[in-house]
């Protein structure tokens, strides 16, 4: 015998299907949050770093939202710079398993972002590598911003073999990655005459002590065996200008005379390090070190030559 | 439908049917979508509030030493040796447990987690001097457990000298609750192996730290936590002082052998050691940070975080009030 359906029963039985299907909806979103071990496709091959390395485990992968798992609380330099994944990856030498190096690939989405995070972790004590644009060993590790890709190799220990096998394998990793020079805009308005090599650097807060300098790229010069910098940054000028020269003043700095024609240009001296700062353009930028007044001055001009091609 | 409206037997066992299969279908559903995450595994009826307190009796001016060399085997024994030896703080039958920092799967020379000359010296200590009953190691690192165990070498350090690892377990974690705390609230923590214990000892390396400044005896206890527990480091400095309120060690040890001055608390590189060649036993774990801070060229108050534990009387952050024992253990190299 067939029931008769009443309109109360269509009526709820709607709603219910209505909320099942709801449900499930909201599950699947929040489901898309979590990461699907080896849903990615691998960069880091079995054989990266050739046939006397074994890999010892499968790529790891990590995206934003569980980047800390990695790498705890030095995630937010990476989340902060636009990151978009890690693959991680270790390899261990087939003849003894006390050597070993471990690939971190970063994915994060521009060059100038991988720069930064480059730039912000370089070690002083480095060798810079030949084969990349921006690259640099030390005793026990690599690193390398190529692209797209913020490249880190830790090695199991000094070892000058281990060193070279890492080195071949990333070298022969960019082609596929990368698609040779990465183009950084800000780095092409340094001057190149008394450039140091490899010396680009960018800083993403509180540079020089003050937390009125943001995302600003510097780099270093060799002036009379002085070293000066010289850092630049196009994140509101006029206000970064005014803000950090306050800061010059606020912590007992003395204003020094130049000759610079520009309309916003100040030179402070402080606890024996003194700063030529300008706005030119869209840009706030600066010079400082210890070295004479001429000789930052001599700096600043061609930074400020440089700046003028700009406008 | 109307109460004398009947259906058949054929009906009701058709819908019974129906019914069951819905309910066993769902059942499944749920099964397979189940969220994992472990603070929600926990009733609150389960809910722990605080730790015992696993401190010893106070003595003026053995509250914290200095002391300088290279060898940790050897540094380590004398810290803890002028503070009135380890049987001050053990005592024969107790069970111990050791809080090493093993965060991340990175070798010793790297400085990223305690080095595992401290773990042997301190187990040697604990079991031939103070006659202890057992040792136990715990942490709950932020890489896999078992790499981050073995590759700090950690593991052969306990297996050498018989202490047991407690690799942290789904099952050891209970939902902690601090008075008064604003972030450890029915949170999991690494309960069970600090159970049933009679003694705590935290054993931290000065490092770099991203997010609170620096990371030593207080961060440490961070490897307590379980859950989805880097929601914290948006209140770092909360979090890292209710631990310290929650956890009142015997006693704490910060290696300063070689601190890792950038790039923390991962590192990667020996590039980012420095020599300073001190190790520290302290029963005051703010006195302890405090003076670590100083290594990595800080002042106590650029780190918030002691800051609040002092005003919460957990330490000082002025250790030259403690009368701080100063020795040597070896000639630095």
């Amino acid at each position: 015998m067939i029931m008769p359906v009443s309109r109360k029963q269509t009526i709820v039985s709607s709603i219910i299907i209505i909320l099942l299907i709801f449900i499930t909806a909201v599950i699947g979103v929040k489901q898309q949050y979590y990461q699907k071990p080896g849903a990615e496709e691998s960069i880091l091959a079995d054989n990266l770093l050739g046939d006397k390395f074994v890999s010892a485990g499968d790529t790891e992968h990590y995206s934003p939202a569980n980047l800390y798992e990695k790498i705890d609380g030095k995630a937010d330099l990476y989340l902060n710079n636009g990151f978009i994944s890690l693959q991680s990856r270790r390899f261990i030498d087939k003849s003894t398993n006390d050597k070993w190096a471990e690939v971190y690939l970063y994915d994060m989405a521009n060059g100038e972002n991988s720069f930064a995070v480059y730039s912000m972790q370089k070690r002083s004590e480095s060798e810079p590598l030949d084969w990349a644009q921006f690259a640099y060993s030390t005793s026990d590790a690599l690193y390398v911003s190529a692209g797209q890709y913020y490249i880190e190799v830790f090695l199991s220990s000094d070892d000058r073999s281990l060193l070279a096998s890492a080195s071949a394998a990333i070298k022969n990793l960019i082609p596929s990655i990368s698609s040779g020079r990465t183009e950084i805009p800000f780095l092409n308005l340094f001057p190149a005459e008394n450039l140091t090599a490899d010396s680009f650097k960018f800083i993403n807060a509180d540079a020089f002590g003050s937390s009125d300098l943001k995302n600003i790229f510097a780099a270093e010069y060799k002036i009379n065996e002085n070293n000066i910098t010289a850092y630049l940054c196009k994140n509101k000028p006029d206000e970064t200008f005014k803000n950090y020269y306050r800061f010059l003043i606020e912590n007992g700095g003395s204003e020094l005379q130049t000759n610079i024609n520009l309309p916003q240009c100040k030179a402070v001296e402080l606890f024996g390090t003194t700063d030529i700062i300008f706005r030119i353009g869209d840009y706030f930028a600066g010079v400082r070190g210890s070295a004479s007044i001429d000789d930052l001055k001599q700096t600043a001009d061609k930074l400020i030559e440089s700046l003028s091609r700009q406008k | 439908m109307t109460s004398n409206e009947k259906i058949s037997r054929r009906e009701f066992i058709a819908r019974s049917a129906k019914a069951g299969i819905s309910i066993a279908a769902a059942a499944g559903v749920a099964g397979l979508l189940y969220e994992t995450d472990a603070q929600k595994m926990f009733s609150t009826a389960e809910t722990i509030k605080g730790l015992k307190d696993y401190s010893v009796a106070p003595i003026a001016g053995r509250t914290m030493s200095v002391i300088s060399g290279s060898d940790r085997s050897l540094t380590v024994r004398k810290a803890i040796e002028v503070l009135g030896g380890i049987d001050r703080f053990v005592k024969p039958g107790e069970t111990i447990l050791l809080k090493p920092n093993v965060g991340f799967s990175r070798p010793p020379r790297i400085c990223a987690t305690s080095h595992p000359d401290i773990i042997s010296e301190i187990t040697r200590l604990c079991y031939e001097q103070a006659k202890a009953k057992k040792v136990y190691i715990t942490d709950n690192p932020i890489n896999d457990p078992t790499s981050c165990f073995e590759i700090s070498q950690i593991a052969a350090a306990a297996q050498k000298n018989g202490a047991e690892i407690i690799m942290p377990k789904q099952s050891l974690f209970k939902p902690m609750t601090l008075d008064n705390g604003k972030l450890i609230r029915n949170w999991p923590f690494l309960y069970q192996p600090l159970a049933n214990v009679d003694k705590v000892i935290g054993i931290a390396v000065v490092k770099d730290h991203a997010r609170s400044g620096a990371s030593m005896t207080m961060k440490n206890w961070y490897g307590l936590l379980g859950g989805g527990r880097n929601r914290f480091h948006t209140n770092i400095n909360t979090i890292i002082t209710e631990l310290a309120t929650l956890v009142k060690p015997t006693f704490v040890i910060l290696d300063a052998t070689e601190i890792m001055v950038s790039n923390g608390p991962t590192g990667g590189s020996t590039s980012d050691l420095k020599k300073t060649n001190m190790m520290l036993a302290s029963c005051d774990q703010v006195a302890a940070d405090s003076f670590g801070a100083s290594l990595l060229d800080m002042k106590p108050y650029d780190l918030q975080y002691l800051l609040k534990a002092q005003e919460l009387k957990l330490g000082t952050m002025d250790y030259q009030s403690l009368k701080p024992i100063y020795a040597q253990a070896e000639k630095t190299i």
